[in-house]
């Protein structure tokens, strides 16, 4: 048992027996410098880490070139006249000329008059780690550079198109004073339309560029307040389809969260509900909050036409994947919401069997 | 005819087509008396330089600058027209900046600067440029 000190007392052999079990493992090595002696010691795992043949006895002087960087020897030395035990990252060389990071550690050795005979500690190579890190610095670097200039090609193209569009809108407008003929009247119409779903669409790609540069500012939101506000708005639509709704908000009733998000969200899960209704049944939507795992999770449930999942369950949130999504205006809104919740750090999923209903679940 | 909101209106913009359906707009709904167009930032700026101090010249009202354009863009012109913004205010002159762009930063950018009046994003409706006018 590892709490049990007699086990760990029980013999010197044993010691030696895991300090060197350690060493292997960690792949340690151990050094001790002998400052009067001019002599440098080096282990044999020590050798093999650093490539050094077993018969090369290195002065204090020579060691010190095993180290890459003159700053990194400064560095050391200067930790050596503190006194005090020290630890650092520094780069290598081995004999054969290869460049390792090591983390080195070292605790001066003083003689009975306090003078500083020596140093002794250990060095374990975290090449391995650090050159991972370096390379995933790398890649984050060019990754960020290039979402940079994605979203500056996105703000091109937005500004551009929206130039265009404002110019139909405004268009439009003007000739709408100039109406004659009936005929005039039914190309203007079909043109309206046009110009209005064109704008909608590009006010979602807007939201889908800015999401993430937008200012997100976190307050108290009492989701009673916000799902009654987002129930109103779809007053009409939820009463020309004879659906209840029932709502319970007892487990979770205050949070914080960028209420604009938030409103948005329960929007769009209850508009697609909506969408998503069986006419043959009486439809209800439930909407509730929970606390699961100290995750604070939102329910948006109905007993609609349910989706099937095995072929659509990728799609779900993806956006422009449907035929139905794409002659919908409203075909980003899902891709959109998800986008929101994992923009804070949270996750929107999706549970639903054909016929029984959907329930999206959101993950604050 | 009702008189018109304002005297006069400049805009800076180098969209040909935005400049005729807005200077349509303005006159079909009397908004303003006169409406003088620059192409581009550098343009309007010559014309503030000439005419700041002349007594003659009824200054605009109303800028509405654009800030995508080639020569002089709009935050160029901000950054010339700088040195006179006290003059601007004395004549009651208003800037507004007009643009398409959905960039935040831009967006943040021309509200919070010193000599801009209302930031107004493209399209622009009948009903904005009557609020921009009357305020």
């Amino acid at each position: 048992m590892l709490d049990c000190n007699d086990y760990f007392n029980s013999s010197q052999e044993d010691k030696a027996y895991f300090l060197s079990e350690v060493a292997e493992a960690t792949r340690t090595g151990v050094y001790s410098a002998n400052f009067k002696q001019n002599a440098f010691f080096i282990d044999t795992i020590g050798r093999e880490i650093l490539h050094m043949p077993v018969d090369y006895m290195p002065s204090i002087n020579e060691a010190a070139y095993l180290l890459s960087s003159p700053r990194d020897l400064k560095d050391l030395i200067r930790d050596c006249q503190t006194g005090n035990r020290f630890e650092r990252d520094v780069l290598m060389n081995t004999c054969s000329n290869q460049e390792i990071w090591m983390r080195f550690t070292g605790k001066p050795k003083h003689d009975e008059e306090g003078e500083m005979i020596g140093v002794r500690g250990v060095f374990t190579s975290i090449d391995k780690y650090v050159r991972e890190k370096k390379e995933l610095e790398k890649h984050s670097q060019v990754i960020k550079a290039q979402n940079e200039r994605l979203l500056h090609f996105a703000h091109i193209v937005s500004h551009n198109l929206r130039s265009h569009s404002s110019n139909l809108e405004l268009t439009l407008e003007l000739f709408k004073e100039v109406l004659e003929d009936d005929r005039t009247k039914v190309f203007y119409s079909y043109l309206g339309e046009i110009s209005n779903n064109l704008s909608s669409t590009l006010e979602h790609l807007n939201q889908v560029v800015t999401i993430n540069s937008q200012k997100k500012v976190y307050e108290v939101i009492n989701v009673k307040t916000v799902v009654d506000k987002v129930l109103i708005r779809l007053q009409k639509e939820l009463e020309k389809a004879e659906i209840t709704v029932k709502t319970d908000f007892v487990k979770l009733q205050f949070f914080e969260y960028v209420p604009a998000f938030f409103e948005n969200i329960v929007y769009t899960l209850v508009q697609n509900a909506i969408k998503y209704r069986d006419p043959s049944k009486s439809s209800y939507i439930e909407i509730k909050t929970k606390v699961k795992n100290k995750k604070r999770l939102l329910v948006v449930k109905d007993n609609g036409r349910g989706i099937d999942l095995t072929s659509q369950k990728e799609s779900v949130f993806q956006a422009f994947t449907d035929q139905q999504k794409l002659k919908d205006s409203n075909g980003l809104a899902l891709f959109l919401a998800k986008n929101q919740v994992e923009a804070l750090g949270g996750d929107l999923v999706v549970n639903s069997a054909s016929t029984i209903g959907s329930s999206f679940t959101v993950k604050f | 005819m009702t008189d018109p909101l304002i005297s006069k209106v400049c805009i800076i913009d180098d969209d040909k087509l935005y400049v005729s359906l807005i200077t349509m707009l303005i006159n079909q709904n009397h908004f303003a008396r006169e409406i003088i167009v620059f192409a581009n930032g550098q343009e309007a700026l010559e014309y503030f330089k000439n005419n700041i101090d002349n007594d003659e010249e009824l200054l605009p009202e109303i800028i509405l600058l654009d800030l995508n354009m080639p020569i002089m863009n709009g935050w160029e012109f901000l950054e010339h027209i700088e040195p006179y913004a006290n003059k601007l205010l004395a004549n009651d002159v208003r800037l507004n900046v007009v643009s398409s762009t959905i960039n935040p930063e831009e967006v943040d950018r021309a509200e919070n600067h010193g000599i801009v009046n209302l930031f107004m994003n493209k399209p622009i409706s009948k009903e904005a440029i009557a609020l921009a006018f009357t305020k």
